[in-house]
């Protein structure tokens, strides 16, 4: 009766415990195999067949449709570079450069990853082909619920939001190099109560 | 007491190990997975589109459980499409009728969503999108029986049931009716060996004539 019990205990802990840390490590493992470069990061292996098995683990969870090692890289950020969260009632201004990419994107969306996209009429994502650039190929653009003039990415409401910059087409997702890239600053510029 | 401390290290011991066994077994296990969400957007070698999540203020609470077939961060940017295959009767043949000049880039992924081949439109020869998948065997049979047009890439692949998925830029909206087209004419194939497809063939031709 006692070593029944005994086992039982044993096996209880194996699999409760196994399994609680199995999932807080798939759900807060978020950092294994990230590359992080200021605000922004990115895990250029994910979905790659010799990621590392918490990656997959986590893409499995998640579902997403990831990009192949070869066609680009995504980055997110949801904070500001003085490390506030990135809001929707807020302006951010985005500024600096890309690696070379054929094409990049930048488009909001809720942090689940829903796209926030605006009413009718404004832009809610921008295309590299299409943005206005300074002399020396750096760009600015601003993030937020007024109309700009220049370079504008509009959202709406309020609440929080992920700003997802995708890089596609380019040598910076052969990951070697990764994290020594030189990405844009998020800088907030304003918020609409304080 | 020495004995429940046994059993309790035994526990964590086992804890560990169970650890390891779900975190491998997750990509196989998961029902939620890239392929499962395609799987409830069409059937097996059904193009289908993937649109972005949208949100507005009042369905945020609503759709943040994603319901079927719902990718999260879909580029806004890019008409995406996938379709999944099973190469059990042999290789399988994506190609596009029509090209299109825009950026588009496509990745082939096995079930469990490890991505084992990409191409691009500057990859391509003449950029066509024009690609056979099969293993090694099936590649080599499939060339033996007949000649591959000049455009077509063998994409050699080891595995029975995988996805495609391709992106194609629409940087302009005036461009979107032409990539639609492209899009649209994108087909996922099963195209088995001749001798598979002519005796199909003249089955189909006989009961047809019959009926």
């Amino acid at each position: 009766m006692r070593f029944t019990v005994l086992v039982m205990i044993a096996v209880g802990i194996a699999l409760y415990l196994g399994g609680w840390s199995a999932r807080w490590a798939v759900e807060h493992s978020s950092e294994i195999g990230t590359v992080v470069v200021g605000q922004w990061q990115a895990t250029p292996f994910a979905g790659a067949p010799d990621a590392d098995p918490y990656s997959k683990a986590r893409l499995a969870m998640l579902g997403n449709l990831t990009l192949g090692i070869g066609e680009g890289i995504q980055f997110r950020s949801d904070s500001d570079g003085a490390g506030r969260p990135l809001r929707r009632e807020c302006t951010y201004v985005i500024e600096g450069t890309t690696p070379p990419a054929r094409i990049f994107t930048l488009a909001a969306y809720l942090p689940e990853g829903q796209l926030l996209r605006p009413s009718a009429g404004r832009p809610g994502w921008l295309t590299s082909n299409n943005l206005m650039r300074q002399d020396d190929n750096s760009f600015e653009i601003t993030v937020g619920s007024r109309a700009r003039s220049g370079n504008w990415l509009a959202t709406s409401g309020s609440g929080r939001m992920t700003l997802v910059l995708s890089l596609y087409d380019t040598p910076a997702s052969a990951a070697s190099g990764a994290s020594s890239l030189s990405l844009p600053t998020v800088r907030r510029e304003s918020c609409d109560n304080g | 007491m020495a004995r429940l401390f046994l059993a309790l290290m035994i526990g964590v011991v086992g804890a560990g190990l169970v650890h390891i066994a779900v975190i491998f077994a997750m990509p196989d296990v998961a029902r939620r997975n890239g392929w499962s969400r395609l799987a409830d957007l069409g059937k097996p070698t059904e193009l289908v589109r993937v649109e972005a999540l949208d949100s507005t203020p009042d369905s945020v609470l609503a759709s943040a459980d994603a319901a079927a077939g719902e990718f999260a961060f879909v580029d806004p940017a890019f008409v995406t499409a996938g379709c999944r295959f099973s190469l059990t009767e042999g290789p399988v043949r994506i190609h596009a009728t029509q090209n299109d000049p825009a950026f588009w880039s496509a990745s082939i992924y096995n079930r469990r969503g490890d991505n084992l081949y990409s191409i691009n439109d500057r990859s391509a020869v003449a950029n066509a999108f024009d690609l056979l998948v099969g293993t090694h065997d099936q590649l080599v049979d499939k060339s033996a029986a007949e000649d591959a047009p000049e455009t077509q890439i063998p994409v050699e692949v080891e595995m029975t049931e995988g996805y495609m998925t391709i992106r194609v830029l629409v940087d302009e909206e005036s461009k979107r009716p032409n990539v639609d087209a492209f899009v649209s004419s994108m087909k996922c194939q099963p195209s088995p060996v001749d001798d598979a497809v002519s005796t199909n063939s003249i089955a189909g031709g006989a009961s047809r004539q019959g009926g």
